[in-house]
């Protein structure tokens, strides 16, 4: 299954939330949706699963125009809801009725997940009495439990220890490798590196960069180096003394290493020569590779210091 | 279908599941019960007789008149004495007595009591007694026999009433009832229904339901099973108050109100269920259509306000057209036609007055399909309404962005 989102356009009265969306997802990948808050990734994913309709644009499965009645979805939103005075279990058989189980097979569908989330013993407890990560599990529950080929995660991290945080990452992990198409939202670029095989960068209702990881990350200028020496105030000297002229500003300590931002990617190799002759002694020295974090700062951050919209 | 089957069990169950539901329904059968039960254990027999002085009254009369006082007064003890004016009114200050009457001449006298109720008939039935008395002293000394002068006084009119409409004095108390039960289950279910829907709104749930069932669903079987959950509540107490109220008629027989309202026709109850019905409807569905634009439960109570207000206002009309006995009025007759406030009005006029059985049916059919037109324009805002978080828009945007059918602007 490859779900396309063409060109997809939406307005709130006169605030311009999307001006034109497109991407893939693909079945047993995960997509990664990534941007500021007001970016635009959950009203994209809420135009997706058909709470919002578009002004413009279309939204295709297989080449064939999306419709829930073929494609069974899942959705956990980022604002997280469920019925707080209603058990558990009586609210998860509803949710999965709802998405067409019968009755029995929803009870055992419920039985399934409480166990996997090891949530089993909250059977007949009130929603209200459990913590928030417990909440948090349910809903994901509540998403999943009618094993729903497209799968839409808002922010699905968010408030979860690292202990709940592990179980979930497991569970995504299995929804993939199942076949499933997951697109998923998170600020924590970690969970994102670990899963996702293409992301997009939304800001102010456009994708700013999309693609694979690895080809986002080397398309990106290798301007930054990184060294490492046992004298760094004697190596910090010598940059700022006689190659200053290759720098952008003198060498920052991060991590216990030196980084040096280079003027132009160009001038990596002569920095490296100018190096090899001088007589600074050196562990060692590598062209940095971009995070994704760096990558989702520099393409997300205000320049002007305004919060985007 | 099947969507709407599951929100309406989970809907019903819900209700019928929460424990303050089941206390209310469980307390007021048991109140029924009580109530109802009461006189079967605690007879008025032995009830302590209030007293009432007389005095002012000759020795040789009291004999006669105290028999004719015991005969009309049943619930009192008649006392004779010779106390001045000012020391009855004194024993009465000091509760000597409950009342006291002074007699100041053959057809004069003083009625002494502490307070007098509004249903205190006391004075009418003096008056007709010394009256009486009066005419038979004055007849005697006319030269008429007392046997025939007895006779002339003692001659009651005979009367029979034939009603060509509705006789109010026995309709008024079950329609009091039955048209207070109505505005109480239409306000009642229907606050419960917009109390239902802000709070999926507010706890996000609705993000999940929205993306699982189609709005039509979800405020359908949400309102059919709020109703139904309702009835359930509604036809459990009717039916104790119903069962508990025959059970022990016979220790009611002297009240009327009870009397006439457990003898209330099988029609009138029939038109009391299918106006509760449809009334419940109409103003379940604008309850939940408004309460879809609130972000939070605590702005329900305001959101709803202009909803109440035109609840309270029809009750309002038809109780003081109750009040005046002038169920059809031409405001009446115009109220009963208009679908907000035909289900009170055309019941009143129906139990309590003069109506055609087409002026019924066509009552009937405006109001169910004002039902259904409000059931869609309902659905229409509440499909807009509930993904709309922060400031409530104005109503008028709302409308028209619900009639128009177009997307959620928001």
């Amino acid at each position: 299954m490859e779900l396309k989102v063409k060109d997809i356009t939406k307005n709130f009265g006169d605030n311009e939330v999307l001006k034109g969306i497109s991407f893939s997802a693909r079945a047993g990948e995960a997509f990664g949706l990534l941007g500021r808050n007001g970016a635009g990734k959950t009203t994209t994913m809420r135009i997706i699963l058909g709470i919002f309709k578009s002004d413009s644009g279309i939204i295709e499965v297989d080449g064939m125009p999306f419709d829930d009645k073929n494609i069974s979805t899942g959705y956990m939103p980022e604002e997280k809801g469920l019925y707080p005075k209603v058990k558990i279990a009586d609210q998860l058989i509803y949710f999965a009725m709802l998405k067409g189980m019968n009755r029995s097979l929803a009870k055992t569908a419920v039985e399934k997940w409480l166990a996997k989330l090891d949530m089993s013993r909250y059977y007949g407890t009130k929603l209200m009495n459990l913590s928030k990560g417990n909440q948090q599990k349910i809903q994901l529950a509540a998403a999943l439990l009618h094993e729903p080929d497209l799968i839409i995660l808002d922010e699905p991290f968010s408030g979860l220890d690292p202990v709940n945080a592990s179980v979930l990452e497991n569970i995504i992990k299995e929804l993939i490798s199942e076949g499933r198409t997951v697109i998923f939202s998170s600020h924590q670029m970690n969970y994102i590196e670990s899963f996702c095989n293409e992301i997009a960068i939304l800001k102010g209702g456009k994708i700013v960069v999309d693609g694979g990881i690895p080809e986002i990350k080397r398309s990106y200028p290798r301007d930054r180096i990184v060294l490492s020496a046992g004298d760094k105030k004697a190596v910090g000297d010598h940059i700022i003394s006689s190659m200053a002229d290759l720098t952008v500003s003198a060498p920052i300590i991060k991590d216990g290493q030196m980084q040096i931002k280079l003027k132009d990617k160009d001038m990596k190799n002569e920095f490296f020569r100018r190096i090899a002759i001088s007589d600074v002694d050196i562990d060692g020295i590598y062209v940095k590779e971009p995070s994704l974090t760096d990558i989702f700062v520099d393409h997300t951050e205000d320049k002007e210091g305004r919060v985007n919209q | 279908m099947k969507q709407f089957m599951t929100v309406f069990a989970f809907e019903y169950k819900n209700l019928l599941k929460n424990k303050f539901f089941l206390v209310t329904t469980l307390l007021l059968i048991l109140a029924a019960a009580v109530f109802f039960s009461f006189p079967r254990f605690f007879d008025n027999g032995d009830e302590k007789k209030s007293s009432m002085a007389f005095s002012g009254i000759e020795q040789n009369q009291q004999e006669a008149l105290g028999k004719t006082f015991e005969k009309a007064f049943p619930d009192k003890k008649i006392i004779f004495t010779d106390l001045s004016l000012k020391e009855l009114k004194k024993a009465v200050e000091k509760e000597k007595y409950d009342s006291a009457v002074f007699l100041t001449g053959p057809a004069s006298y003083t009625y002494i009591a502490k307070t007098i109720a509004i249903t205190d008939t006391t004075g009418e039935t003096l008056k007709s007694i010394l009256k009486t008395r009066y005419e038979f002293s004055e007849m005697i000394m006319r030269g008429i026999p007392p046997d025939k002068a007895g006779e002339i006084v003692s001659h009651s009119v005979s009367a029979k009433i034939i009603t060509t409409g509705k006789d109010q004095t026995s309709s008024f108390f079950y329609t009091y009832v039955l048209i207070f039960a109505l505005y109480m289950i239409i306000i009642l279910y229907g606050q419960l229904v917009a109390t239902n829907v802000a709070t999926e709104k507010s706890s996000r749930v609705m993000e999940i339901l929205i993306t699982s069932a189609k709005t039509d669903h979800l405020i359908f079987g949400k309102i059919i099973g709020t109703g139904l959950a309702g009835l359930s509540q509604a036809v459990s107490i009717f039916a104790a108050v119903f069962i508990f109220c025959r059970l022990n008629l016979s220790f009611w027989e002297d009240n009327f109100v009870i009397k006439t309202v457990a003898d209330m026709p099988a029609d009138i109850m029939i038109y009391a269920f299918i106006f509760s019905l449809l009334g419940y409807f109409i103003y379940a569905f604008m309850y939940g259509a408004i309460a879809s634009l609130a972000s939070r439960t605590e702005d329900i109570n305001t959101t709803i306000m202009p909803v109440t207000f035109i609840l309270i206002a029809a009750f309002a009309v038809v109780i003081f057209a109750m009040n005046t006995g002038d169920v059809d009025s031409m405001l009446m007759i115009v109220c009963s036609h208009f679908p907000l406030t035909s289900p009170m009005a055309m019941f009143v006029r129906i139990s309590m007055g003069d109506v055609a059985a087409l002026e019924i049916a066509l009552s009937i059919i405006i109001l169910f399909v004002s039902v259904v037109l409000t059931g869609y324009l309902a659905t229409a805002i509440y499909r807009v309404g509930v993904l709309l978080y922060g400031k409530p828009p104005k109503i008028s945007e709302v409308f028209k962005i619900a009639v128009s059918k177009k997307d959620n602007p928001y």
